[in-house]
Parts: structure tokens; C-alpha cells; sequence
């Protein structure tokens, strides 16, 4: 038999370490997205209140995105491991199929 | 005098959280590439795919740790700007206070030099803080914008990060097994890129380059082969075919009908499938079933050699 059997549990569980940082993103981001929107409403000159509102618009977008890059990381190691999975568990079918040949 | 509003000691404590959430950006970016790193040892996982996931984690991570530096120029400038913005308030309050002071003092010595100090001092310190204004707004622009260039999003184009095409499923379709001969399927949807024995990759290697003498559409250079094999036709052929390639009954790998395969220019066989239903197996064999009846399916089977 093609040997595919290899760490795949290892993969499942690096994508839930992936997801333990992509909380962690979002603890980073609503930190910082939250004193710079703080910021702008303690502001009082309207220059400076509108540069913080600034920051915090791009800011959001900024971990927004990686927020989603996070995602795909996870996705990508849980979803190879679904792969790896299922094309070992064709072979194992088929070799049942054929053992009565 | 109308003091300056705002609230410096509510801008401190905010740039206190700022400069902690850059401090936690910093350490998550190098966190992100290690756990990847440590995914793919534990894992055993080598191959494109998983260089392509270090890559990806690699760059979210650098990028990641980027986004410390912007934040703490802006709560630098915001700490100065609570500063400047305090000193204008206190200076302010205290000519105000004179003022007030003024009516019961009125006439007393020295108090209109007084007077005219405190007054200088708060345009002063005003000055000094519209100018303190000007500059962090300035400052937080440009970080802001660095901040948002860290992750680009190109018109039409989805998300990219430098060199990774994240947003393209680069690393989940076209992973392969680590240990073996490598069997890429590139390119096609959600395809896996198997690794088999081998021997197997080598018998099938030289099938793919057979030339049997007839153009029946049962090797790569027959006219109807389309672009690469597509196995023996008969269950005669499939004997023919045993003969010089001794099979072990229960050794194969399904591949969908429309299966293409050729030689690479480093001599590895390369095998073209269209995905399953589920998106996932891709195996290899003849066109007719092990026990040599039509596959209805539709399925091609190859057998490999013993290993």
C-alpha cells in the first residue's frame, strides 16, 4: 500500500493553534482599534480627532485582514488534512474492492 | 480665555493600551511563522504545500509585527500632543482664575503685571498646543497609512501578500505526501498531489512512454490519447500490460475519467485529474476494473508493481 499516512493529526492541531492566534489578532485589534477610537473622541482639536478617526479606520482594515489571513492558515491546515485523510481512505477502499480478485 | 478641549489624562491611559497592543503585535508576528514552523515538523510535512503555508505564515507574521511600529508613533505623538494639551488647559485656567480674581483685586499693586504675565503664558501655551496639534496630526496620518499599506488589498485582486497569492488556495489543493516520488497534479481545482511507491511511479513512467506499434488510443502516442495516457483499452491489453508489470491485486488508486498524465522535464510523471465529487482521490490504473469487467463508473485503474 502507497504509505499517505502521515501526521495528520499534527495538522489538525496546528490549525487549532492557527486559530489560537487568530483570537489572539483579534484581542490586538480591538485593543488597539478601541484607543485610537478613544483617542479621537478625547482628542478635542478637530486635526487631531480626525487623523485618530483615520487610524482607527485603517486600522480596523489592517487586522480585519489578517484576521482573515489567520483563517485561510487554519482552514489550509485542517483542510490538507481532510485531503490526506480522504485519499487514504480511497485507497483503503479500493484495496478492500479488489481483495477478491 | 476659552481652554482648549479635550482630555489628556484619558489620551495617556489610551496611549498606554496603544503601546500595549503594539507590544502584542510584535510578539504575535513572530509567533505566527514559529507555529507554522513547528506545525510542519510535527507533521512531517514537506512538499510545495507546506512551503507555501510557512511562506504565507512567514509574511502575515513579518507583517504582523509591522503593525507595532505605526502604533507607537501615533501614541508617542498623542502622548506629546496630552502634554502640550495639559499645560494649555492649566495656563488657560490659571489667567482665567486671575481674571475671576481681578474683580475682587482690582486695584491692588503689581496685579496687572501679574495679570499680564498669566496672559502671556496661556497664549503661549495655546500656541504651543495648536502647533503640538498640527504636528501629531501629521504624524498619525503617516502612520495611519502605514498602518493600512501593511495589508494591501489591489483592486479585483483579492488579498495578496508579497510573493504568497493568499487568496488563490495556493498550499490546500496541491499538497503532497512527504517520504516518496512525488506524483504532482497541478493546477486543476482541488487536486491532491499524491506520492506512491516508487516503483509504481517508474512502471507507470514507462507506460506513459510506450509505444506499442498501434494507434488504438491505449498509449500516450496513439491519435484519441489526448495529451497523455489514458490505459489499456481491453482486459487483454490490461493482461498485456501485467506481463511486464506484475501487479499485487488490491494495489490501486482510483483517477477520474479524463486523466492525463506526461513526463516532466526532471523525469517525474506527472498525473492530471479533474477532482472527484468530494474533491479528493486521484488514483491510477487501468480503465477497466481490477477483475476486468467495464467500470460503469467510468473510473481508470492502474495496478502498481509489487513494492
Amino acid at each position: 500500500m502507497p504509505d499517505l499516512s502521515f501526521r495528520t493529526s499534527e495538522l489538525r492541531s496546528g490549525s487549532s493553534d492557527v486559530l489560537g492566534l487568530q483570537s489572539r489578532c483579534a484581542s490586538i485589534a480591538s485593543d488597539a482599534v478601541g484607543a485610537l477610537v478613544g483617542m479621537a473622541d478625547a482628542a478635542g482639536h478637530p486635526a487631531v480627532q480626525a487623523a485618530l478617526t483615520g487610524a482607527g479606520e485603517h486600522g480596523d482594515t489592517a487586522y480585519s485582514t489578517a484576521d482573515e489571513v489567520y483563517q485561510q492558515i487554519s482552514d489550509g491546515l485542517s483542510g490538507s488534512a481532510d485531503i490526506y485523510d480522504g485519499a487514504e481512505s480511497t485507497i483503503i477502499m479500493r484495496t478492500k474492492g479488489v481483495a477478491g480478485r | 480665555m476659552v481652554p482648549p478641549s479635550g482630555d489628556p489624562a484619558a489620551l495617556l491611559k489610551l496611549a498606554s493600551q496603544l503601546e500595549m497592543a503594539a507590544s502584542g503585535a510584535h510578539s504575535l508576528g513572530g509567533s505566527t511563522a514559529d507555529t507554522v514552523t513547528l506545525v510542519r515538523e510535527a507533521a512531517q510535512w514537506t512538499g510545495s504545500g507546506a512551503t507555501a503555508a510557512s511562506d504565507l505564515a512567514s509574511d502575515l507574521g513579518s507583517k504582523m509585527t509591522g503593525t507595532s511600529e505605526p502604533l507607537l508613533q501615533i501614541a508617542s505623538a498623542v502622548r506629546t500632543y496630552a502634554d502640550d494639551l495639559q499645560t494649555a488647559q492649566q495656563a488657560v485656567g490659571a489667567y482665567n482664575l486671575s481674571v475671576a480674581d481681578q474683580v475682587m483685586a482690582a486695584g491692588s499693586p503689581g496685579y496687572e503685571q501679574e495679570m499680564q504675565t498669566l496672559g502671556d503664558a496661556a497664549t503661549n501655551a495655546v500656541t504651543t498646543w495648536q502647533q503640538s496639534a498640527t504636528k501629531a496630526a501629521s504624524t498619525i496620518t503617516e502612520a495611519a497609512d502605514e498602518l493600512g499599506g501593511t495589508f494591501k488589498l489591489p483592486p479585483d485582486d483579492g488579498i495578496t501578500l508579497a510573493g504568497t497569492g493568499i487568496g488563490t488556495g495556493i498550499f490546500q489543493p496541491t499538497d503532497d505526501v512527504p517520504g516518496q516520488d512525488i506524483v504532482d497534479m497541478p493546477g486543476i481545482g482541488p487536486t491532491l498531489s499524491v506520492n506512491l511507491p516508487g516503483d509504481m511511479v517508474t512502471s507507470l513512467k514507462n507506460f506513459a512512454s510506450t509505444d506499442d506499434g498501434e494507434d488504438d488510443g491505449t498509449t500516450p502516442d496513439d491519435p484519441g490519447a489526448e495529451g497523455g495516457y489514458v490505459g489499456p483499452a481491453t482486459p487483454e491489453d490490461i493482461e498485456e500490460w501485467e506481463k511486464d508489470n506484475p501487479v499485487i491485486p488490491g494495489e490501486g488508486i482510483q483517477l477520474q475519467p479524463g486523466t492525463q498524465t506526461s513526463v516532466d522535464e526532471s523525469g517525474r510523471l506527472i498525473v492530471q485529474a479533474p477532482p472527484n465529487e468530494d474533491g479528493k482521490s486521484l488514483v491510477i490504473v487501468s480503465q477497466r476494473m481490477p477483475d476486468g469487467s467495464d467500470d460503469t463508473s467510468g473510473s481508470y485503474w492502474v495496478k502498481s508493481p509489487p513494492s
